[in-house]
């Protein structure tokens, strides 16, 4: 039989370990054949060590990997043999997990984010068990880390589409509420103008009447959104999308003589979006920055794409808020109020949905902007390592 | 009460469960002419419309969609199977078009989305009146084909 230079000193080593064990008496042949054996139980347990899925490792009580197998190397971005040998330093986190496991002397768990070497997020739950002598010292301590992105990232998406089926509940049931009176204060305004003779409390009937309306249309944007199926993404122009949510608020923001800039930015990109519930989003915001403003005030609506480092267009960046720090203490009824909050909440929990986030920003007047930030490219699920 | 039934006034059933909307909606549509008879459910109004003597007599009704125990659309399949059935009007603050067709197709004259502005009401109302009226004044009960449309 012919062994290769480094499968010979490998039989050699199990040789003298065998001589060591058992002692001097025993043949040379039986030796032989007793680390062949070794060796090649030895590759077997290799074979099945590295088809698992987890990663795995043997540490010393000295924090040195004896034995890692493929999976853990590959989440480090390294080989098997390149982790054999090398010390778990205390500022590592696995480090400082195999310091705690080594003073308490039993399983510890750890649930870490790492960045892998290709630059990949992945959630890892880390368990190191130690492994006790007959005296209940620590001899070894088996790593084992399984890689939970997927399952961390389904949860989350999970708990994000409860939150938002949460939030079209709240919606329904508050218009559901606000429908009835609603329905009530509009008779009755509509005949108390039936005996109001066309002065100032006609007027003020039909200011009052405007009010009104832009309520119901409010209640009938939250039904709308209550009764959405689930997320359903299309895409959409973001033209139509800032012209539509202008549309909606265009008599509200005239009656209080605020004017509108809008800043689009070139080659806007089509948006891959829920269009519907990101109207609504918008309105929201508008309405918003609209409430903090003094009358007469002017409302900027602005859009830019945002390059990512590939020189590609990686993100819409929306901006509403208003221009110049202008807020009236006379603006009566227009203070932010809970209802306020709670459309930012609402507005913040449908722009997520869309993979994207919502943030408020102080501009360099002493204004403060909504800014909503929207990926452009559909995220696909992060392959396994 | 008897006397009510010979005048030429139309006569408008009311199903609302809220208090404060069925009187405001009375007040508006009794301003214009109309009889009213008011009840706050479903079981009610199916009583009302199946009474031997009652039946005949109301021209609309007019109901909301979400009540407790028979709903708004059961109202209807049940005042559409009357001899002479009225016209009915679904007044909702759910404004899906699935229930819209639900409705619609289970012979709803028209469909009313909630809170529905009075000018729109008054005018649903006096379209389902007329053509209540146009149907009447057929020999074999049947008003021509009316488009319905919705309002609010």
């Amino acid at each position: 039989m012919r062994y290769s230079q480094r499968g010979q000193a490998r039989r050699l080593a199990a040789n003298r370990h065998l001589r060591l064990s058992h002692g001097p008496g025993t043949s040379t042949d039986s030796f032989a054949q007793l680390a062949e054996t070794l060796l090649r139980s030895r590759d077997l347990l290799r074979a099945i060590f590295d088809q698992v899925h987890d990663g795995l490792a043997l540490v010393g009580r000295d924090r040195t990997v004896l034995a890692a197998n493929l999976a853990l190397a590959r989440l480090y971005g390294t080989t098997p043999a390149a982790l054999v040998g090398s010390v778990l330093a205390t500022d590592h986190p696995l480090g400082v997990l195999m310091l705690r496991a080594l003073a308490e002397r039993r399983p510890v768990n750890e649930r870490r984010q790492i960045t892998t070497s290709d630059g990949q997020a992945r959630t890892l739950d880390i368990q190191l068990i130690p492994q006790l002598d007959l005296n209940q010292s620590v001899e070894q301590v088996v790593l084992h880390v399984v890689d939970t992105t997927e399952q961390a990232q389904a949860a989350a998406l999970v708990l994000q589409n409860e939150q938002l089926a949460s939030s079209r509940r709240l919606a329904g049931s508050v218009a559901h509420r606000l429908n009835t009176p609603l329905q009530a204060a509009q008779n009755y305004l509509y005949l108390l103008d039936e005996h109001v003779a066309p002065d100032e409390r006609g007027k003020t009937l039909r200011l009052v009447t405007t009010e009104l309306d832009r309520m119901a249309q409010l209640v009938r944007s939250m039904l709308e959104f209550q009764q959405t199926d689930g997320p359903h993404q299309t895409p959409i122009s973001v033209g139509d999308l800032v012209e539509r949510a202008l549309l909606v608020t265009g008599g509200y923001l005239q009656r209080l003589r605020v004017t509108i800039t809008c800043d689009m930015g070139p080659d806007l990109p089509v948006l891959f979006a829920h269009g519907d519930e990101l109207l609504i989003a918008l309105v929201n915001l508008i309405l918003h920055a609209v409430e903090t403003m003094a009358d007469e005030g002017m409302l900027r609506v602005a859009a830019t794409v945002h390059v990512g480092d590939d020189g590609k267009p990686a993100a819409l960046r929306l901006e509403v808020g208003q221009v110049g720090a202008r807020h009236a203490p006379g603006a009566s009824g227009r203070a932010a109020t809970n209802y306020g909050d709670g459309r930012i909440e609402l507005s913040r929990r449908i722009v997520e949905q869309c993979g994207g986030a919502l943030a408020f920003e102080a501009r360099h007047d002493g204004a403060r902007s909504a800014v909503i930030v929207l990926p452009l490219v559909v995220p696909l699920p992060v392959p396994a390592i | 009460m008897s006397q009510q039934y010979q005048t030429e006034r139309p006569r408008l059933l009311l199903v609302e469960d809220d208090e404060a909307a069925r009187v405001s909606l009375s007040r508006v549509l009794g301003r214009v002419g109309y009889q009213i008879d008011m009840v706050p459910d479903g079981e009610q109004a199916i009583a009302l419309l199946e009474a031997p003597d009652q039946h005949e007599h109301f021209d609309v009704v007019l109901t909301d969609l979400l009540l407790h125990e028979i709903d708004g659309v059961q109202v209807l399949k049940r005042a559409r199977q009357l001899p002479d059935p009225p016209e009915v009007v679904l007044l909702t603050g759910y404004g899906t078009l699935h229930t819209a067709i639900e409705a619609l197709r289970a012979g709803a004259f028209d469909y009313l989305l909630k809170p529905c502005k009075p000018e729109d009401l008054l005018r649903c109302i006096g379209e389902a009146v007329r053509r209540r009226n146009e149907r009447r004044s057929q020999p074999d009960g049947v008003a021509p084909a009316d488009q319905p449309q919705t309002h609010g």
